[in-house]
Formats: C-alpha cells, structure tokens, sequence
C-alpha cells in the first residue's frame, strides 16, 4: 500500500507540514526525509511564488487521485483547493519536471525506507553523489564516473572505480593458477602425442632459435647436412620457406634436397634450385603448386644426376611435361613419388613405363585421373620392389591390381594399396597369396570390401619367404577375430608394427590370444577403434611383450590407466 | 683431481670445471672419457681448440640444465640470444649435445 502512487486524501495541515519537509505516512507517524528537506530546502530558496505553486500543484494532484474518494473531508478540500487551483491552475514545463521529481523522489523514499536494508539500496542514479556523477576513487584517487555498477566499499568508504572494483572482486589466485593447470595438462598432453618428453637436445633449442629468427639471417655457415634438414623441416612447418629464405639451404655441392613446404616459392624460385644446386641426387618438393610446365622441363634438361625425385602437389604441370621428363631422366631414375596431380594421363604413365626401366620405387598418392588402364600399365616396371597407390581417385578395380601382381608382384617387397576402396577379396586371394612371396610390408588401408573369411584364409594359405613386418588393416571394418589369428600364424614373429585400427568386431578373446602370443618383435600396436580394448589387456601387453614401445587406443573409452612400459597414446585423458 | 670432476678448455685457454655425469650428457665429452686409452680420460680433461668460451659456456650451462630437469614435466625454457645461435648449433652438433 505504501507503494503505490495513489494518495489518499489529505489535510491542510499535512500539507502544511509537508512544505516544512515533515511528512506524515498512513499511520500517522512522522517520518524522516533527508533529500526532500533537501529539496523543499531548494524549493523554499526559490521564489515564493514557486513555492505557492507547488504546494497549490501537490494539493491540485492530490485531488486528482483523491476525486475517486468519497470522504467528508473531500469536500473541505476541494473548498481549498478550488480557491487556489483559480490562481494557479497554469504550470510551466519546468515546474511539472519538479512536480515528477518530487514525487519521484518521495516514492523512491518510500521504497528505500522499506527497503533499506537490502540490496538493491544506492543502485540508481539517484543515491549517488555528486552532482555529474563524477568521484574520486577512495582507493586509487582517480577521477572516474559512478554508474549503477560500481561497487561501494565499506573499507574505503567510497565508491570505487571499475578497476579496483575488479581487484576487489576477483580472487586473483583461482583463475590464474586454474588457468596455468589447464595450460599445463594441454602442454602435457601434447608433448605426449609429439613424443617430446624428455628435454629437448641443444641442437633442437637451437634450431627453433633460428626458425624464428630465419629471415633475419643471411648464411647458415658450416652446420652439417641433418641440422640444415632439421632447419628447413621446421621453418617448413612455420611457412617460412619462401623466395628469401630459400637460398639459405641451396649451395653448390649438395646432393640431397628436401624442400616441405613450397607452396610459398615461386615458379622462379623452384627453377632457380636447379641453378644452384644441379648435383642433386636426391630431390623431395612437397607442396609445389606453383610449379609450372618450364620447371619441371628445365629440371629434365639440368638435373643429370637425379636419382630420387619426389615431387608433390605440382597440379599445374601436363602431362606432356610429364613425358618429357620420364624421357630425359628416365633411365637415371631409381625412386619416384607423384601425389597430388590429375594430370598424369595414360600417355605419361606409358612414357614412365617405357623410359624408368630401373624403377624400384614407385609411389602414386592421391592421382585424381588414375584408373585401371594405368595400373595396367605399371605390370611393365620390371625391377620395381615398392609399389605404392594410394587414395585414386576413379576406379581401380581387381582385375588391373591382379594383373600387375601377377607380373611383378615376386619381387615386391612392399606394397601399399591403401583407400582403393574398389578392392576386393580377388586382390588377396588371386593376386597378393599367390603371387607376393617377398612381401614384408603390406598396407590395405580403408579397403572395406574384404571380408573375414577370406582374408583369414588368404593369410592362412600365404607362404612368405621372411613373415610380414608391418601391416595395415586400418578401417577393413568387417575383418575380426580370425583374420588376427591368421596373421599371427603368418607373421606373428617377424611383425614390427600392426594395425588393427577401426577392426570393432575384434573381441577381447582376440585381444588376449594377441597378448599371449608374445610377438617378439612388435613394437607399435595401434587397436584404436577396439570397443573391447582395456585395461586388463593393456596389463597383459606390458608383461608378455617386452619390445612394444607405442600402443595407440584412440577411441577405446574403457583404457583408463596410463602405462609405464610403453608410450600409450590416444587415453581419454579424465 | 679427483674422478668426479672434470676440466673443458676452450680456444682462448678459459677453463670449465664440471662434474662428470653433467658433462657426460655431451655424447663427444663422454667417449672422449670412456676410452682409458685416450689422453683425456687419463687427465680427466678435454681440450676444445675450435671452440669459443661464450659458446663452450653456454654448452655447460645447457647440460647443467639437462641434468637438472631430465625427466620432468615442468621444464622452464632454455634462453639462447639469437646473436650466438648459429655457432652454437656448430657447437653442439660436434659435441653431440
């Protein structure tokens, strides 16, 4: 009731009272009004006839609410006030804003004296000092503007600024140190999947010193092969190899040349390498999408001595340039890697078949253009020991794979046929069992069409002249328990890295059974994927074998514990 | 002297005394003391006449903290001025540290 605007009547003498800033409330008990003594104080300063003005206004509003009331002393009011609204009935806008301000004050009063022990106390405009809202901050002296967030301190007895009000809030060691746990568990966790765990060797310290500063320095000076690598792997990494940086690591002797990340070089700078360095027997460009059809046609004619070329992302290059080059360089060539590119038509790989006759490495990723006629083809590469395609990207299907196995595959010694997704057991059965005798590094990644009992009996059937010693079945997702029997019946002894990512119907029995055959060899196991995978297992791998070193369980949320004897990577860290 | 120190000279006649197993984390300063045929494992000291003493400094200051934090966690980050930062990789590639 006391906060509602609606007065109720009143005498003469309350209005009388109030002019002298005593106001009385409903009860009759004479209350305290500190800013409307303040205010009628101002109002009394004013000139009288202000003051006759208002006091007629408060009686005229009075009335106004009061017209609903029907009291005797109504009547006596209205007798007042008629004989004072006939003077004063006219108002200018100024004393209306004094009226709203009054009686705003007045209800604001109201309210604080209810409520003035709570909080809501001094948190308008109204309560605070000064006049323009300006004060000194009790605690660092500076002139700051109160508004309705700033806080009011007890100690300091005064309002203060937004910075000392921040101080004085926050507790300043939670968030910190809370901060530098996170930052130091992110750190932890990353130095565990780089495998940096020890401190970092001289070299190491020096050589991230001088990929940071690497545009600043002119000459690397007499610092050995490996360190220039290191150095160039890592500016690499930074994207700091570019047409300035570049020169540090040509001179006119190397022979080997491992460029990571060109995509910052010009097409002049790449033929400028050929300038520099035309001794090169070993040549590695990743990332050179700004090399033109000129380059590599200039690399034909310069490089005399090119052994080892791998060159990736040139997707600007056609294919004549291609043919070009197999013809020039052909013979002289030994080891050759193209990814990357759509360009390599029928006609470049029949003049790569023709010309690279002592081909023994051959790695074909992510050729866009790549299909069967081409595979066909490469059963021509007599002397080839890796054969290696990857990620093609029209069909490559059986029956190209089959016939180039069954040419050349005796002398394989590795091949890799990861995400050619077309495969199916025929390549296994018909063509790798068969055919592949030499076999020790297999990799069918992503190969989703093989099936169980096939693979099985393919490793079951395999006569290996040594034993696999890495294999890759990641994400062959229908292959389980008696494929991993098969293969360690096949290889379990020779096996140095196995992966079985993303086989989910292998089960624990497999798991165990892979466990105890203790492969004497094994050194990275990678069961990602493996719901069954746990604990009791990975106990059971750090007892029985001794020459694991890095086990990988991204995704198996049941491997909790961290293990000691071997890097365990992929842990849902809690 | 006894056994458990060791003494590096550098070029310009400046002299380190370390102990052994700190200065054992230089795979170069280690086989130099391994080898009781050698001259250095005898003297117990290792002449580097191509080496500067700012950098041979710097390389006992770095195996001093090898030791310390080897096997932590919590490693602070070792402070190279660019100025030196090539001859120090000169350095410590012959010393294999």
């Amino acid at each position: 009731m006391s906060r509602s605007r609606v007065r109720g009547p009143s005498s003469a003498l309350r209005e009388f009272l109030r002019s002298h800033g005593i106001t009385v409330d409903g009860n009759g008990r004479p209350g305290l009004s500190r800013s409307r003594t303040t205010s009628t104080a101002s109002n009394v300063e004013s000139t009288a006839e202000d003051n006759d003005e208002e006091r007629s206004e408060g009686v005229d509003s009075e009335n106004g609410t009061s017209s609903l009331q029907q009291d005797n002393s109504l009547a006596e009011n209205d007798e007042s006030s008629n004989a004072l609204s006939t003077r004063t009935r006219k108002l200018t806008k100024r004393q209306l804003k004094n009226k709203k301000r009054q009686e705003a004050m007045a209800f604001e009063e109201q309210e604080n004296d209810d409520e003035a022990v709570q909080g809501r106390t001094g948190h308008s405009y109204r309560n605070r000092p000064t006049p323009g809202n300006l004060d000194f901050c009790p605690k660092c002296n500076c002139r700051f503007t109160v508004t309705p967030y700033s806080k009011y301190s007890e100690e300091y007895k005064g309002w203060l600024c937004f910075p000392c009000t921040r101080d004085l809030n926050t507790p300043d060691s939670k968030p910190i140190a809370r901060k530098r746990r996170a930052l130091n568990r992110k750190k932890k966790a990353a130095a565990v999947m780089d495998e940096e765990l020890n401190v970092p060797r001289l070299q190491e310290l020096c050589i991230r010193v001088v990929a940071k500063y690497i545009n600043d320095i002119e000459a690397l000076g007499d610092i050995g092969q490996v360190n220039m690598d290191k150095i160039c792997q890592i500016i690499s990494k930074n994207r700091s190899l570019t047409d300035t940086t570049l020169p540090l690591f040509l001179t006119a002797q190397q022979v080997e040349l491992k460029l990571y990340d060109c995509s910052k070089l010009s097409n002049t700078s790449l033929l400028n390498i050929a300038q520099y360095c035309p001794h090169l027997t070993r040549l590695h460009l990743v990332y050179c999408g700004q090399m033109r059809e000129d380059t590599l046609r200039f690399y034909a004619d310069h490089f005399t001595e090119l052994q080892d070329v791998y060159i990736g992302g040139a997707f600007l290059v056609d294919a004549q340039s291609w043919s070009y080059f197999f013809e020039k360089r052909g013979a002289q060539l030994k080891r050759l890697y193209i990814s990357d590119t759509a360009r390599l038509t029928v006609n470049a790989v029949n003049s790569l078949v023709d010309h690279c006759q002592n081909l023994q490495v051959l790695s074909l990723e992510r050729i866009f253009s790549m299909n069967n006629e081409h595979v066909r083809l490469l059963a021509g590469l007599k002397h080839l020991t890796s054969l290696s395609i990857t990620n093609p990207g029209s069909s490559v299907e059986d029956s190209s794979v089959l016939d180039v196995l069954n040419q050349i595959g005796s002398g394989l010694t590795t091949l890799c046929l990861a995400n050619c997704s077309l495969l199916t057991d025929k390549v296994l059965l018909e063509g790798i069992g068969p055919c592949c005798g030499r076999l020790k590094h297999l990799d069918l990644t992503g190969l989703e069409l093989l099936t169980e009992d096939s693979t099985a009996n393919m490793f079951a059937g395999w006569t290996i002249q040594t034993g696999l010693e890495t294999l890759h079945l990641c994400r062959c997702i229908y292959l389980g328990d008696k494929t991993v029997h098969a293969v360690l019946a096949n290889s379990g002894n020779t096996l140095r890295v196995l992966d079985l990512n993303g086989l989910s119907y292998v089960t624990r029995a497999a798991l165990k059974y892979l466990s105890g055959f203790k492969c004497p060899k094994l050194e990275t196991l990678d069961v990602s994927w493996i719901r069954d995978m746990n604990d009791e297992i990975i106990c059971d791998f750090e007892s029985t074998t001794p020459s694991l070193k890095k086990v990988l369980v991204w995704g198996d949320n049941h491997v909790l514990v961290n293990s000691q004897k071997f890097l365990l990577i992929g842990r849902e860290v809690q | 002297m006894s056994t458990e120190f060791v003494k590096l000279v550098s070029c310009d006649g400046f002299e380190y005394i370390l102990k052994k197993e700190i200065a054992c984390v230089s795979g170069t300063i280690k086989t130099m003391l391994e080898d009781a045929k050698f001259a250095e494992a005898q003297n117990n000291e290792c002449h580097f006449p191509e080496i500067r003493s700012d950098l041979l400094e710097k390389v006992c200051d770095y195996m001093h903290y090898n030791f310390t934090y080897k096997n932590q966690t919590d490693v602070p980050d070792f402070d190279i001025p660019p100025e030196m930062v090539l001859e120090l990789l000169v350095a410590s590639a012959y010393l294999d540290v």
